[in-house]
């Protein structure tokens, strides 16, 4: 396949671009909230339900990857993909934010029953299609990484509908 | 941002004159999905065209010569290039999508999501994030571009038009395809 090459928009400079930006907030925040309790940053809060929303879709394809058969390995650059996005997000986090407890909160259960793969398509359908929502209170580079990201998803619908499972 | 519709609105135009040439070393399902593309770009590049006139500004036409980036005689040369064609229109998507206006980066993202999703109808493979600069994109299932099935339900059926032919007769710049899109400020 052909790649894409030679472009400003590499992802080193997004990523710079945002957590810089977030760097800048964090630092405003804590001279002007009150003291007894930090504002959450709308960007830090925004990423960690973006974390916690990647974070359940990996846990469903490690269900989906359970039967053991060829289509569970079929699976597993479905999820490779997306742990790839779910560190891209977890990058975007500010040093402090990064180190204490995700917003995500529930740390994912052991997976226990398998899924099917039409269950699989149905979750990729619905997080590529709450991409341009969340993009409109995104930071520029935040909203650049979404834009990819959905993509990705949108074309994992059409690829899981070529399994059978 | 004006300048990110603009490049986003160049590329548009390249790819109907490529989907064109496309259409035209194409037949039979390959050919159908060419149509399909040439309208979905169509209608994208005439969306531009509106936002753009909407911010006051003036939105170009066609560039008077184009140059194919290489030379298209088979299906396959085809099919490669409709792959380039959308790889770089969701490059191009991707830079927009940072655009101030929610409206703007919401158009940006359903685009980058259908050029995305048409380069895999084209071939096959999946890069985790589509549109970055110096994306791998692993193989699905196989790298015949002939080998394709109707799972986007995107895309019409319809035969090709008079206005896929007409659209043989323009020229594509080939800046548009090797435009490079700046990271977001």
């Amino acid at each position: 396949m052909e790649h894409t090459s030679g472009g400003h928009l590499t992802r080193r400079a997004l990523l710079g671009t945002t957590v810089s930006g977030l760097i800048v907030s964090g630092c405003s925040s804590l001279s002007s909230g009150p003291p007894e309790r930090k504002p959450v940053d709308p960007q830090v809060a925004l990423l960690g339900s973006l974390i916690a929303a990647k974070e359940q879709m990996i846990a469903l394809y490690q269900r989906g990857t359970l039967s053991g058969d060829a289509t569970a390995t079929a699976l597993e650059p479905f999820q490779e993909r997306h742990a790839a996005h779910l560190a891209a997000f977890r990058k975007l986090l500010p040093p402090d934010a990064a180190s204490s407890p995700s917003p995500a909160g529930t740390p994912s259960p052991a997976p226990t029953s398998a899924v099917s793969v039409k269950k699989l398509r149905d979750a990729e359908r619905k997080a590529a299609a709450g991409r341009p929502a969340q993009m409109a209170t995104a930071s520029p580079a935040l909203a650049q990484l979404l834009a990819s990201v959905g993509a990705c998803e949108a074309v994992h619908v059409m690829a899981l509908g070529r399994l059978r499972g | 941002m004006a300048d990110a519709l603009a490049k986003a609105l160049s590329a548009e135009h390249a790819a109907v004159y490529a989907y064109g040439v496309i259409g035209a070393r194409t037949s039979g399902r390959l050919r159908t999905r060419a149509t399909a593309g040439f309208d979905a770009h169509r209608a994208r590049r005439d969306q531009l065209r509106s936002l753009i006139t909407q911010g006051g500004g003036s939105p170009a036409e066609p560039g008077p010569t184009y140059q194919l980036p290489f030379e298209v005689s088979s299906s396959s040369d085809a099919a490669r290039l409709a792959v380039l064609v959308e790889q770089r229109l969701t490059t191009a998507y991707l830079e927009l999508a940072a655009d101030p206006d929610a409206s703007v980066r919401r158009v940006a993202a359903l685009a980058a999501q259908e050029c995305a999703t048409r380069a895999y109808g084209w071939q096959p493979a999946i890069a985790a994030f589509p549109g970055m600069p110096g994306q791998t994109a692993s193989p699905a299932q196989s790298n015949d571009a002939s080998e394709t099935t109707d799972v986007t339900t995107d895309e019409t059926t319809e035969e090709p038009t008079d206005e896929t032919t007409d659209a043989t007769t323009e020229t594509i710049d080939p800046t548009s395809f090797a435009s490079e899109p700046s990271a977001a400020q």
